[in-house]
């Protein structure tokens, strides 16, 4: 059922919104242009760009090796965990949600997340190894499950223009790359699941590291608020949205995909970072207050100092940088004009790097604190900022030379939900089935399942596959695949990492016993560690069982199965097959329910319609 | 026929009634449940004396309040998230609807506790040191007009957001993002300060002044799972597909992590700093039964994780009994601890909390009629408790009691593909 379908008739744009994808834009028009983003050549200015990008990355990467870790700053660190952190739980909640516009930024949101997920680990890291790595492993798990179908799209594409581009080393990465996905019921279904669960991994890997950058602020500095870890929360979604607004806005400019990240998507986004602005400003105002009222000297002595002494710049900047800009939000010309949210967005995410920075220095060990003493601290940690930014700027300019920024699935889905003659002109060759099969086409996923439900019936059913360009929920319910049990390998996998971490911390405390080893395994020094370790164990879990269950359901696709058009396959049965009757019974079905716009294969000589 | 079944055929036809029958009668119901209810505080009061009941009454009243409060921003965000994914009118929303009709009653039963305040709040009284508006912020006259004016904007906030709904699939009921953002913000800022005022000043100064700048939004997050947990066992089964029924557990389960993530955190924190305040505040509710409670917590949050993998009716409604069970107790264990040596659930409490609910369910009728905003559609109209239909919810049209007939459904039906 569309979500049109659903909401009231004659609702207003100001309740609902304009469309989020543009009336044109049909299964065909999005493949081709988004694959096209990707194949085609790039452009002067792009190569530009990158070497650009390149030249600046590479010299301040030899920093790198000129200073000193500790003179790199930690408050690096913590912008980017804050980006990181924020960015996945933007694309996390909103799979999980199941929103439909989601398609337009969350490959943008995912990818900068991964990157801003490596790009921490450069730096000295305050919080624990684990929650870094679990981050990084939730990011990439995220980004690579969710590319996999426009891989696969991207290696046909490319089958498509002949056999010297599917030998392609391109065309030879694409298929290794997308774990033989073919688009079959089973397979979307498998991968729908996975996704859903490495989006919930992902969000909690986001609030176990945002939770142990807080708790080891609290453990080595002065600032004790019980507000601080949901701050830095709201403060990293805030940030990623900053983000995503600005590549986004870049991505529209540049690429012109103004159809398929629309107004809406922009507008949507300066909501909510209006929104996010004031849940912030929420909790900074309730720790003044709270410090104030509730709060003994020695907490107010600590607020009159973030405010006016020596954390003022980082408070000041958080303020006036990052959280009042955002308030620009509520004049809607301002929220609904590209050049200002995306400059809004990138002084948000900014700004509020400032806060991130400023704890994140000051979780770290004294004597690293000790470098603010020095010429250094003045030097490395901008020159480390610059090489950083260099090469996040680098990787969004290489890996979107490779992957669409925009998922093509998710976008056709919301095409095929929102315009009604999305599917119609559904482009590709005709279905060319293998092995002796009948191939049957139709326009729609609803059309296939009826088609499935009537062949279902028979005595001696034959056996059935569905594949299309789009997940097929209601065509897989049909053909009974249950789908695999991915939530039994990620628990697992949780379970395995959770137990391994608290081994090695056992094994730790038992060297470590002469008092100090109770403090190694009280639960309030493990806690966010271990659900680290978990989200990590749970995330490899499930990408290995995503790849095995997708081999096992692949099928025999036929060659135009993920070009736009539901095919459904007919695998003759051993004893009393009548492709005849079988084909008689589907052209029998009503147009729309059940009966295929063409069948090819043994029983048809030539393709029927 | 005896003399006996003549007699009550006579008092019958004479159009008496014995004293049970009379207060079963439905128009004087309320009247007897508030009565009921004022009899359980009076014996409370003379079981236990005033300096025992009065913090029993805080944490009953603080379980009234935790309906209307903890319903309003579910409300907002169910009616607002119908933008992004449109939703039906279920039951659910309309039962939530229906809790917010309790906050101008929780506003009048708050009356009680300001004589009391002098002594429920004594450790929230700040050292000279702290200045002359710190001082002026916690003297009663304010605190008293502080209570009125988050009372006055609640009471505004329940009645707009009451008020929006009763039509399914009308355009009424929907709001925009400037209302929610206005609501949520206000609830948001008001609920803070209040849980501060309320329930994190307790104390008689055995444990010192307890602060912690999350505990706002702790509190509004047990106050959210506890009004939400409550609509879910007494609303009706929804009337649709299968798959729309049974996605009651998951926002229940979201508002129990959200709920047990920050107790964690605020835990940790306060842990890292070392506070004597904050270790005393804890060291006060950590014995057996308060130990007891956290893991109860746990447990039941775990468990409406893992049952969102296999959700049903009567699974979701286990869960939801648990939780508000959890959540009474938690109310408890934060505000008695501070008046005795520990926390435990006493005889007193539950007259309280006995006596807060007769006095509430006696009140809201009158309220209702006194008040126009406050007669908003009942949640099921013509719905009775009783009948096969009711209480199964399948084949509503069939077994449904007589009302069911003429109540518009609920959940709207599937459309022809």
């Amino acid at each position: 059922m569309s979500a049109t379908g659903l909401s009231p008739a004659g609702e207003a744009d100001s309740l609902y919104g304009a469309p989020v994808i543009g009336a044109d834009e049909t299964v065909a028009s999005i493949g081709a242009a988004l694959a096209g983003v990707v194949l085609t050549p790039a452009r002067r200015e792009w190569r530009l760009a990158a070497a650009g990008a390149l030249a600046l990355a590479a010299t301040c990467a030899a920093l790198r090796f000129v200073l000193p870790v500790p003179a790199l700053g930690a408050g690096g660190a913590g912008w980017w965990i804050g980006l990181a952190s924020g960015c996945l739980m933007i694309c996390g909640l909103l799979l999980l949600a199941g929103v439909e516009w989601r398609c337009g930024i969350g490959r943008l949101a995912q990818t900068a997340a991964l990157f801003g997920a490596s790009l921490a680990t450069l730096f000295p890291a305050s919080v624990h190894p684990m929650s870094l790595a679990a981050l990084l492993a939730a990011s990439a798990g995220l980004w690579g499950a969710a590319l996999l179908p426009d891989l696969a799209l991207l290696c046909d594409r490319l089958a498509e223009g002949g056999p010297a581009g599917a030998s392609s080393r391109r065309g030879r990465f694409y298929r290794l790359a997308a774990c033989g996905f073919r688009g079959s019921a089973g397979q979307w279904r498998v991968w729908d699941g996975a996704c859903r669960g490495l989006a919930l991994l992902g969000i909690l890997a986001a609030v176990a590291v945002l939770t142990d950058l807080a708790v080891a602020t609290a453990l080595r500095s002065d600032r004790h608020d019980t507000l601080l870890p949901v701050a830095l929360l709201v403060e990293a979604v805030l940030s990623g949205a900053g983000l995503t607004a600005a590549l986004a806005v870049a991505l529209r400019r540049v690429q012109g995909l103004d159809g398929l990240v629309t107004g809406r998507h922009l507008d949507i986004l300066g909501r909510l970072i209006l929104a996010l602005g004031l849940a912030a400003l929420y909790c900074h105002v309730t720790e003044c207050v709270a410090a104030f009222l509730y709060g003994g000297a020695a907490e107010r002595t600590h607020l009159a100092r973030r405010v006016l002494g020596d954390g003022a710049p980082a408070f000041w900047m958080l303020m006036l940088v990052g959280l009042l800009p955002s308030q620009l939000f509520w004049i809607g010309t301002v929220r609904r004009k590209a050049t200002a949210l995306g400059l809004i967005g990138a002084l948000v995410a900014i700004g509020l790097g400032a806060d991130h920075g400023l704890i994140a220095r000051s979780a770290v060990a004294p004597a690293d604190a000790a470098f603010s003493q020095a010429l250094l601290a003045a030097f490395g940690p901008a020159a480390a900022a610059l090489c950083a930014i260099g090469v996040f700027a680098l990787g969004l300019f290489l890996v979107f030379r490779l992957v669409p920024p925009v998922s093509i699935v998710e976008t056709r889905q919301l095409a095929l939900a929102r315009n009604s003659g999305a599917a119609s002109d559904a482009a590709g060759s005709e279905p060319k089935p293998q092995g002796g099969r009948l191939a049957a086409t139709f326009r729609s996923e609803a059309g296939l399942s009826e088609a499935v439900r009537s062949l279902t019936v028979l005595d001696r059913p034959p056996r059935l596959d569905a594949f299309g360009p789009v997940p097929m929920p209601e065509a897989a319910e049909a053909l009974h695949r249950v789908g695999w049990r991915l939530r039994w390998a990620a628990l697992g996998g949780a379970g395995l990492g959770a137990a391994a971490y608290l081994a090695v911390r056992a094994a730790e405390g038992v060297r470590a016993f002469d008092g100090a080893g109770a403090a190694v395994l009280s639960w309030a020094v493990l806690a966010v560690p271990v659900l680290s370790a978990a989200t990590a164990g749970g995330t490899l879990g499930l990408v290995v069982a995503l790849c095995y269950a997708l081999r096992r359901e692949a099928g025999a696709a036929p060659s135009s199965a993920l070009a736009g058009r539901f095919v459904l396959t007919v695998v003759p049965s051993a004893d009393g097959f009548n492709p005849a009757a079988l084909l008689r019974r589907l052209n029998g079905l009503p147009e729309g329910a059940g009966r295929p716009l063409a069948v090819d294969g043994i029983a048809a000589a030539g393709p029927r319609r | 026929m005896s003399v006996q079944e003549k007699g009550g055929a006579a008092r019958k036809a004479a159009g008496a009634k014995s004293a049970a029958a009379y207060f079963r009668d439905p128009a004087r119901r309320p009247a007897a449940v508030f009565a009921a209810g004022a009899g359980c505080l009076l014996l409370a009061w003379h079981l236990a004396g005033l300096p025992e009941l009065a913090p029993a009454y805080l944490f009953a009243w603080t379980c009234l309040l935790a309906l209307p409060a903890g319903a309003l921003p579910v409300v907002i965000m169910i009616e607002r998230a119908d933008a992004w994914r449109p939703q039906p009118e279920t039951a659910l929303l309309e039962t939530l609807r229906g809790f917010l009709v309790l906050m101008p009653v929780a506003a009048l039963l708050s009356l009680p506790l300001l004589p009391a305040a002098a002594r429920l709040y004594s450790a929230a009284a700040p050292p000279e040191s702290d200045g002359a508006l710190t001082a002026l912020w916690f003297s009663d006259a304010l605190l008293a007009g502080r209570l009125g004016l988050y009372f006055a904007l609640w009471t505004g906030l329940a009645l707009l957001f009451a008020r929006r709904g009763g039509e399914p699939w009308a355009k009424a009921g929907r709001i925009d993002d400037g209302r929610a953002v206005l609501g949520l913000g206000l609830h948001t800022v008001v609920g803070t300060l209040a849980a501060w005022d309320l329930v994190m000043a307790v104390g008689a100064g055995a444990e010192g002044r307890f602060h912690a700048s999350a505990f706002g939004l702790l509190v509004m997050a047990a106050w959210s799972s506890l009004a939400l947990a409550a609509a879910i066992l007494v609303a009706p089964p929804d009337i649709g597909p299968a798959r729309r029924r049974h996605d009651r557990l998951t926002p229940l389960a979201v508002l129990l992590l959200v709920w047990v993530g920050l107790h964690a955190v605020q835990f940790l924190m306060l842990d890292a700093a070392a506070d004597p305040q904050a270790a005393a505040w804890y060291r006060l509710r950590s014995g057996l039964p308060g130990r007891a409670l956290a893991l109860a917590g746990l447990m039941v949050t775990a468990l409406a994780a893992i049952l969102t993998l296999r959700p049903g009716e009567n699974r979701t409604r286990l869960v939801a009994a648990l939780a508000v069970a959890v959540h009474l107790a938690e109310l408890a264990w934060f505000v008695t601890p501070a008046f005795r040596d520990g926390f435990g659930i006493t005889l007193t409490d539950v007259l309280a909390l006995a006596g807060v609910a007769g006095l509430a369910a006696g009140l809201t009728p009158a309220l209702r009629r006194l008040v126009p905003g406050l007669a908003v559609t009942p949640a099921w109209p013509g719905r009775e408790r009783g009948g096969k239909g009711a209480k199964s919810g399948k084949g509503a049209g069939k077994d449904a009691a007589p009302g069911d007939m003429r109540r518009k459904p609920v959940v709207r039906p599937p459309e022809p593909s």
